[in-house]
């Protein structure tokens, strides 16, 4: 018996110590290629299974939102007549912002600032399946021009989150809710300058806005462009509820998303020039 | 201590099928809820019914290895978490394991589950300087549900795979 402890004891020395070997190899950048063909050979079936799990979640989803969706739709019902009065005054800017660019000759372009962004659709090919990181793999790698740092996007401009390892065909995302995740955003009515965090199952929150900077309810949350690849204007979600305390340096806010990020099967990845 | 032989073919075939669901279907399923390691209850079960292997060791390997390349936190924290899980809970199975159908497996899965939660948040957190810390609920919620998941499968699988083995 005593054998067989020891060869236990021995084989786990050992394997710890390749671990740490390994880990020592990943840092220098020898495992690119076994990450790559590894993800490279499960995409297929990952993304087959995001389909189908799509479905399934789907219907539970909407068993269990039926509630939700009820004060959903009264509050949905509110805003749309706002909406309709803001849509008339918006045609209004929209008829007269027309002239205006006549007069001064402006050409349309999606390019502003000298600044040109690409958009390059992908599909979600994989999740993380720890429970301790929001993570996702995208079919977008180095070879289609994808970067590491590079913001990610739902379809209406809706930041997700950012490109943190780039493999031959696949790329890692960390989501905007991972709590390692920061952004730097403004609010877009206030310009309050802050850092969305991610918090583990709970969303998102906005934190470090100075005592001084005004917050609402409702106002939307949008990317500063101070991150080198991440544009500006990016809608991140909207102020849920403001905490502020006397005895604090900073004011934070919870966000409410647009997209239910748990769910989203294609994404675009903002390429800037 | 329980004294089965698993036939290799039977534990190899399984572990990988389990891994690559783990890896492909599992999270897609969980992903807004609690990720369950069927990986891990699977090593569990092999452990508690085969207590002389090692290559249950080996295979605690790779799974780490696999999963460490599909999280998003540093690479090699799972491969030691699990391994170390693995180390314990053969241990623990053979001083207290003396019957596999007992309240005592529940025992030491739910341990195992617990030491390899810990052990993998106690070295993310070394790595973020205890940023991970900041949520203590959320942890032990995770902690419940992995304990609950895996027991809902270490019977079965103990049961399936004690049809399985040789002496």
């Amino acid at each position: 018996m005593n054998k067989e402890i020891n060869t236990k004891i021995v084989t786990f020395i050992f394997l710890l110590v390749v671990a740490v070997l390994l880990i020592f190899l990943n840092k220098i950048g020898y495992l690119d290629q076994v990450k790559n063909y590894t993800v490279y050979f499960t995409s297929p079936v990952g993304k087959m299974f995001q389909l189908s799990s799509n479905e399934v979640n789907e219907f539970f989803w909407t068993l269990k939102s039926i509630d939700k969706f009820k004060v959903e739709n009264v509050e949905l019902k509110e805003e749309n007549l706002k909406m309709t009065y803001e849509i008339s005054e918006l045609k209004e800017v929209q008829r007269e912002n027309e002239i205006l660019r006549k007069q001064i000759k402006f050409s349309e372009s999606s390019c502003s600032e000298g600044v040109c962004i690409e958009w390059k659709m992908a599909d979600v090919i994989g999740r993380d399946p720890s429970n301790f990181g929001k993570h996702i793999f995208i079919d977008l790698g180095r070879s289609n021009g994808i970067q590491d740092g590079q913001s990610v996007v739902a379809s209406g401009g809706l930041l997700i989150g950012k490109i943190i390892e780039v493999f031959d065909n696949s790329s890692k995302v960390m989501l905007i809710t991972d709590s390692k995740s920061s952004i730097n955003s403004i609010t877009q009515t206030s310009r309050a300058n802050g850092v969305v965090k991610g918090s583990y199952a709970t969303g998102v929150k906005l934190e470090m806005i100075n005592q001084s900077e005004e917050l609402a309810v409702g106002d939307l949350i949008i990317t500063s462009g101070l991150e080198d690849k991440v544009p500006k204007g990016l809608i991140i979600g909207k102020i849920s509820d403001i905490k502020e305390s006397a005895n604090k340096v900073f004011k934070s806010a919870g966000v409410n998303m647009f997209v239910d990020i748990n769910r989203i099967e294609k994404i675009f990845v903002a390429i800037k020039s | 201590m329980i004294n089965g032989k698993i036939k290799n073919w039977t534990f190899i075939s399984l572990f990988l099928v389990f891994l690559f669901l783990q890896v492909t279907f599992i999270p897609q399923l969980f992903f807004d809820n609690y990720i369950p390691n069927i990986v891990l209850a699977l090593l569990l079960a092999v452990s508690a019914l085969d207590n002389r292997s090692i290559n249950i060791f080996y295979a605690a390997f790779v799974t780490g290895f696999v999963l460490d390349i599909f999280s998003g936190n540093y690479f090699g924290l799972i491969i030691i978490s699990i391994l170390f899980t693995i180390f314990i809970s053969s241990y623990l199975n053979y001083y207290f394991l003396k019957e596999l159908f007992s309240y005592n497996l529940f025992l030491v899965a739910s341990l195992a589950i617990l030491i390899y939660n810990t052990t993998y948040i106690f070295l993310i957190s070394i790595g973020d300087f205890g940023q991970i810390f900041f949520n203590l609920k959320q942890f032990l919620l995770i902690i419940v549900f992995q304990i609950i998941y895996t027991v809902i499968l270490i019977y079965p699988l103990a049961h399936i795979l004690s049809r399985k083995t040789c002496n």
